[in-house]
């Protein structure tokens, strides 16, 4: 017992151990991001004219912290009040505690929450020229880019491309061209039909042909030439091979099972725009793995003459996404509109997937369908769609749930930039105005007063638990 | 002793009579000047001795046998000559899009007898820009004197920069960024051509000495070889004709350049500058995509019409560091709203140097709306020194013409105007025009005869 | 017999819904644990679960965790036929004696889906190619074929077009000095008629003249900040006559002071917004812009089909959205419109005595993502989620 009243700390080491316990921290914030001075009293200034809520600038920092809001990262849940650390305009971190290097730009997302930025799989009106053309036709400034950023969108597909909203500038705009192979599949053509199955058959006699030839080869020591393509075409073969995309448009059930057919003889990846009456074979589609583009509030009503189940259906989505489907969300209008109709745009994308949800899709199958699934149906899911480290950084901030009628985005960064602030841009910024946070309200009035330069990052956020590792 | 002293004093009589020689002396005493360098002066004397500004100030001593022109009273103010930096009203021709380079701006513009080089001289322009017609690589820009008369009103410079345009589109850029690349091209052919060429040079030497030495050689041999008969020394005759007529030349001659790409290739050796006209932000942003990292001696013309959208990139245009040239007017931000923008202003503000401002149109009456924008700007914030530079030093210098039209300073060309009153004032009229110490322009004269 | 007794016993059911939140509409009432008692068609009972007795023999339906809030009302619709047929006559300017009543299709296809949104009450009207295009009905949506059945009041309203659309015929009234004129002289028709008492000899003002006597109001197209003022200014100001100011798009909220000192009613929509007048750059929600002017009296239409009939809450949606607050939004759904077509003594509030329409939704009323449970119109169940879920 003596023996270990000898190991117990003695008072002054007790006291010394704790005082050295509530220095720690101090001594850690020392080298982790303590806001320099005389920057953040010039920020406060600004802060002052200009109403802005960021915390600490540098505008052009390679390091942007998102720290306080919800993270809905979509493929790892939700982080309540978390931190996101992006550098060069890739993710590095995503977590709970986030230690933030020294210099970055700091958005405070408090009270409100982080999402992909959203992806319109179609669109008309952002992109100018076709293809790679499109990036040379690029208006960086142009009103439906400046209000696709203001609706949440933060990469769109149109003109052959597919493209970020870069505004201000063309680096890492284009993300890629044509990512699709367009086929036509429809109960009206049979002939076209016929020449197209035999073209897939083709491509595959040859595919089979080859592996005959490669386990020969193996084998014997005469395989003889590599079988040639010769008369394959080259887009069906590299569809079967898995490496394109077949982009059909079916509304009707007929013409959907005439897909499903195709499919299940010739097994491709694919994507199905339309889908009206997607909901009375969804068994089937989600068997031949087909993803779809679907506009929830799209109406046709019932054809009574037909003994079968047709017109649309609210539940479309959500019966879809119970076989198994994969699908991306598009409103009826795939541009922006400033005509004074609103609610049917891309200005409100999310309000489209409301309505998928209201036929009984889950609100977390809403969000992949804006994010995730159309990164998929792109080919993009490597690049976007979700924040995880390695990921784009593209995100939105939002001041509520991205699906509540009332919810709009705050801020919009892409590939690390903040490329929108509703405060300072004209066309929202008068709905509900951000308030200035209090955080900022008390450094302003500390900074007036000449007490205190400083400006503390919540302590939640900063700690050295997940140190960034270094690219 | 005393012829000495003649003698002496012959040269110093000489020089004397030089310092001092029957010149014309003209002294013009006036209410207001604008020299453009410093302040402005109040009621000054700006004395002119053959064509140039021998003394200028509040006090200045005019000496005897100097004629006297006293415009005091009036309320006239007397500055630079103004400079209208791209006076397409002059301009004839049209063209389409293309690698233009071998045409000039005054190709197509005829000014023999040309109404409006008086109407310009009237309105207190001494000197003009005259751009190539046409869009992407239209050609080299030219420069006029209002003044040019007999017997052939020509150019005061024909061939001065090279005028680039831009859009946002693939065409168009490809356009200048093809231009950049066969300039490059062009470039690296005459570098290997000239290193081929030293190279020949280098070898013909060789051979020259291998072939003395030899002949020394053969001197004995040849002897030698007479013996063998004439045929020999014909052959040893054709092999000497041919190696001579091997010799690579004396001087170095360049591999011709298309004279279409010709002046890009001046830009790219940066021996001639460039003027590129951009009309919206998108087209600064493609711009310097195409520049990427190169650096190129150029200036920057702003073409935008009522609405634009600059305010995006004031920082960045600022700090290229380029002189730049804008419409005077006061445009509004973009389309959708009618929130105005004093864009000259803004730029001065994020620390542009060098400001042009030109009339929005060039025609007459352009002319005089021209003053009426640059008020609304200097009354809108703009700096009223900073706007009278950009609409008459500013721009001659961009020409290469600051010793026509500069700050009126000593040793200053007697280059300058009076005006009725307030540059900037629209109710104020151009009243005298005076160049090298002549008048080529009076209004009241001109008045008079016309009988009004 | 026995089908008689069952359709009268059917007839007579006693329906009582128990949801979790009543908003009676009424001075901006809010009932929990709410009862409603519906009776003959009407709403016998409204009031707490635990103040209200269950009757004997009633058809009890719980949605513990609902809003129920009355039906909605959309007053400007052109979805009676099912389709685009039949809205506009367009051979003379002015067309009073037209009725739309002949025109309508008792639960059309476009009102089933309507139904399922929680629109209870539309009222029916003709286009806009003429300058008085006729009159409409007050149709309740429900699912009968009987067209009686369906009228809640005929005639509803007296359509009106005062530009932007009448000039299209290009005859007398190709401007608006000629139409105004016209609208004037039967202003002044209707108004004699009504005072004389003189009905029988003018069946051609029949359905104006009515509006002189306070039974119906006028329903004016109308846009635009001169044209807004100008109806107001002309109907309720001069004519004295009940008017609804229909539109109201475009620029019309910079007249919204002048206007809301007028206190006239405003039945906004199909736009929800307005960028290009404004000239800031700003999304300008227009019922916003009428709040903030001082505009209280306003309701939501779709002008359907341009806008589907089933998105109507949805307008309401948007225009809290951008900016309304919500208890004007909420209003605007039902209560005002019903008193601006001076039927608030049948539709629009969950009161005793007044129709039960009713509107069950399991989350905010306004939100799309919720799905409406249960519509009952005249105290009977015009669509139930259960069954098949339309919308």
């Amino acid at each position: 017992m003596n023996h270990f009243k000898k190991l117990l700390p003695t008072p002054s080491f007790l006291w010394t151990a704790l005082f050295l316990l509530f220095l720690t921290p101090w001594l850690r914030a020392q080298d982790s991001p303590e806001p320099p001075a005389e920057d953040t009293f010039a920020a406060v200034e600004e802060i002052v004219e200009a109403e802005s809520t960021e915390v600490a600038l540098p505008k052009e920092s390679q390091y942007l912290a998102v720290v306080g809001g919800d993270i809905y990262t979509v493929t790892d849940g939700m982080i309540a009040r978390g931190a996101l650390l992006a550098k060069n305009g890739r993710i590095m971190k995503v977590g709970k505690r986030v230690r933030i290097p020294k210099g970055a730009r700091i958005i405070d997302a408090t009270g409100m929450r982080v999402y992909p930025g959203l992806i319109a799989v179609d669109s008309s009106g952002f992109l100018r020229g076709s293809g790679a053309s499109a990036r040379d036709g690029f208006d960086p400034f142009s009103l439906t880019l400046d209000l696709g950023l203001a609706g949440g969108l933060t990469t769109v597909h149109g003109s052959n491309a597919v493209a970020k909203l870069t505004r201000g500038s063309l680096d890492g705009m284009l993300l890629t061209t044509s990512p699709w192979v367009k086929l036509n599949w429809t109960s009206t053509s049979p002939a076209s039909r016929r020449s197209l199955r035999n073209s897939f058959s083709k491509a595959r006699d040859l595919i089979r042909a080859v592996r005959a030839w490669e386990r020969d080869k193996q084998i014997k020591s005469d395989a003889g030439e590599e079988p040639e393509a010769n008369g394959v075409n080259l887009d069906h073969l590299r569809l079967l091979r898995g490496e394109a995309t077949a982009r059909f448009a079916a509304n009707s059930l007929k013409d959907l099972l005439g897909i499903c057919d195709l499919l299940e003889e010739f097994p491709m990846q694919s994507v199905i725009f339309g889908g009206r009456e997607a909901w009375a074979c969804a068994g089937r589609l989600g068997r031949v793995n087909a993803r779809m583009v679907l506009t929830p509030r799209a109406k046709q009503y019932a054809d009574d003459r037909l003994n079968r189940p047709s017109g649309w259906s609210i539940e479309n989505a959500q019966k879809l996404w119970a076989a198994g489907v994969e699908f991306a969300i598009l409103p009826s209008q795939k541009s922006i509109s400033t005509g004074g109709i609103a609610g049917r745009d891309l200005l409100t994308l999310p309000m489209e997937a409301a309505f998928a949800i209201r036929g009984g899709l889950s609100q977390k199958a809403a969000l992949r369908s804006v994010t995730l699934d159309a990164a998929k149906i792109l080919g993009l899911e490597d690049r976007l769609g979700s924040l995880e480290p390695g990921k784009d950084a593209d995100l939105i901030i939002c001041d509520g749930d991205l699906f509540d009628y009332r919810t709009f985005v705050q801020w919009s960064v892409v590939e690390g930039n903040v490329v929108y602030d509703k405060q300072e841009m004209p066309y929202f910024a008068h709905i509900r105005p951000r308030p200035v946070s209090e955080k900022i309200l008390a450094a302003v009035v500390e900074a007036l007063e000449g007490e205190s330069t400083e400006v503390a990052v919540e302590e939640s956020a900063v700690s050295d638990v997940d140190a960034p590792e270094e690219e | 002793m005393i012829a000495s002293l003649f003698l002496f004093a012959l040269p110093v009589f000489a020089q004397e009579t030089e310092r001092e020689p029957l010149g014309r002396l003209t002294a013009y005493r006036v209410d207001h000047v604008e020299t453009l360098d410093g302040d402005a002066l109040g009621k000054a004397v700006i004395l002119v001795r053959d064509g140039v500004i021998e003394r200028i100030g509040k006090t200045v001593i005019i000496p005897d046998g100097a004629v006297v022109k006293d415009f005091r009273g009036h309320g006239w103010t007397v500055m630079p000559p103004f400079t209208v930096s791209h006076a397409s009203a002059f301009q004839g021709a049209t063209r389409g899009r293309g690698r233009n380079g071998k045409y000039v701006g005054i190709d197509t513009v005829w000014l023999a007898d040309n109404e409006l080089l008086k109407d310009y001289l009237s309105h207190g322009v001494l000197l003009a820009g005259i751009d190539p017609p046409g869009t992407g690589v239209p050609g080299r820009t030219s420069v006029i004197r209002m003044t040019a008369h007999a017997p052939v009103p020509e150019a005061v410079v024909q061939d001065l920069h090279l005028k680039l345009t831009l859009d946002s589109n693939r065409s168009a850029k490809d356009l200048l960024r093809n231009g950049l690349k066969d300039a490059d091209a062009a470039i690296k052919k005459e570098e290997k051509a000239k290193v081929d060429w030293e190279q020949a040079r280098k070898d013909w030497a060789e051979k020259q000495k291998t072939k003395a030495e030899a002949e020394k050689k053969e001197g004995s041999e040849k002897e030698a070889s007479k013996k063998e008969g004439p045929a020999s020394a014909a052959k040893e005759n054709d092999k000497e004709q041919k190696e001579e007529e091997k010799e690579p030349p004396k001087e170095f001659t360049a591999p011709k350049i298309d004279s279409q790409l010709s002046p890009v290739v001046d830009w790219v050796r940066k021996e001639r500058v460039a003027q590129i006209w951009l009309s919206d932000a998108a087209e600064w942003v493609h711009w310097n995509d195409i520049l990427k990292d190169r650096e190129l001696p150029w200036e920057l013309v702003l073409s935008h019409t009522s609405s634009h959208n600059f305010h995006e990139v004031v920082e960045e245009l600022a700090s290229a560091g380029v002189r730049i040239d804008l419409p005077a007017r006061l445009a509004m931000q973009t389309r959708y709203t009618r929130i105005h923008i004093n864009l000259a202003a803004e730029l001065v503000d994020a620390g542009l140097e060098k400001l042009v401002l030109r009339p929005s149109s060039s025609g007459v009456s352009g002319l005089s709306s021209w003053r009426v924008g640059v008020a609304d700007l200097v009354r809108e914030g703009l700096d009223r020194a900073i706007a009278l530079k950009s609409m008459t030093i500013e721009p001659a210098a961009s020409m290469g013409q600051e010793e026509v039209v500069g700050p009126l300073v000593v040793g200053m060309a007697a280059n300058f105007i009076f005006v009725s009153g307030d540059p900037l004032d629209p109710l104020a009229e151009v009243v005298l025009v005076v160049e090298d110490g002549k008048t080529v322009y009076d209004r009241e004269l001109e008045e008079q005869e016309e009988g009004r | 017999m026995f089908s008689i007794l069952l359709t009268s016993w059917l007839m007579q059911q006693v329906h009582v819904l128990d949801v979790g939140v009543a908003l009676t509409m009424e001075n901006r009432q809010v009932i929990h644990n709410a009862r409603i008692v519906m009776t003959d068609g009407r709403i016998s009972e409204i009031g707490r679960q635990a103040d209200i007795a269950l009757p004997e023999e009633c058809a009890h339906w719980k949605f513990p965790n609902s809003f129920a809030f009355p039906g909605g009302v959309d007053l400007h619709s052109h979805t009676q036929t099912g389709g685009w047929e039949d809205i506009n006559d367009s051979v003379h300017p002015n067309n009073p004696e037209l009725r739309v009543l002949d025109t309508v299709r008792p639960n059309n296809r476009l009102y089933q889906t309507a139904s399922a949104s929680g629109v209870t009450t539309v009222n029916a009207i003709p286009g806009s190619g003429s300058n008085i295009s006729g009159a409409g009905s007050l149709v309740k949506i429900k699912p009968t074929d009987s067209v009686r059945e369906s009228i809640l009041r005929d005639p509803g309203s007296v359509k009106v077009a005062q530009g932007y659309n009448p000039e299209r015929a290009n005859d007398l009234g190709g401007t608006r000095m000629g139409m105004w004129w016209m609208l004037r002289w039967w202003l002044d028709q209707a108004d004699g008629v009504a005072q004389s008492g003189s009905l029988a000899t003018r069946p051609d003002v029949s359905s104006i003249a009515g509006i002189a006597l306070g039974q119906h109001p006028y329903l004016v197209h109308t846009a635009g900040a001169r044209d807004t003022y100008g109806t107001v200014r002309m109907f309720q100001l001069e004519a004295q006559v009940p008017v609804v100011v229909s539109h109201a798009s475009f620029h019309g909220y910079m007249a919204g002071e002048a206007i809301a000192e007028t206190g006239a009613a405003l039945n906004i929509g199909p736009r929800n917004f307005d960028f290009s007048f404004n000239q800031m750059a700003r999304i300008q929600g227009l019922v916003e812009a009428f709040e903030s002017r001082g505009n209280t009296d306003i309701s939501i239409q779709t002008d359907a089909p341009v806008i589907p009939q089933e998105e109507f809450i949805y307008q309401a949606t948007l225009a809290e959205r951008l900016g309304c607050s919500t208890w004007m939004a909420l209003e605007s759904i039902n209560v005002r419109p019903a008193q601006q077509i001076l039927a608030d003594h049948r539709i629009g509030r969950l009161l005793p005595g007044l129709d039960a329409d009713i509107v069950v939704k399991a989350g905010q009323p306004l939100d799309p993502r919720t799905p409406v449970q249960i519509v009952f119109v005249d105290g009977q169940v015009a669509y139930d989620k259960n069954q098949k879920q339309l919308y």
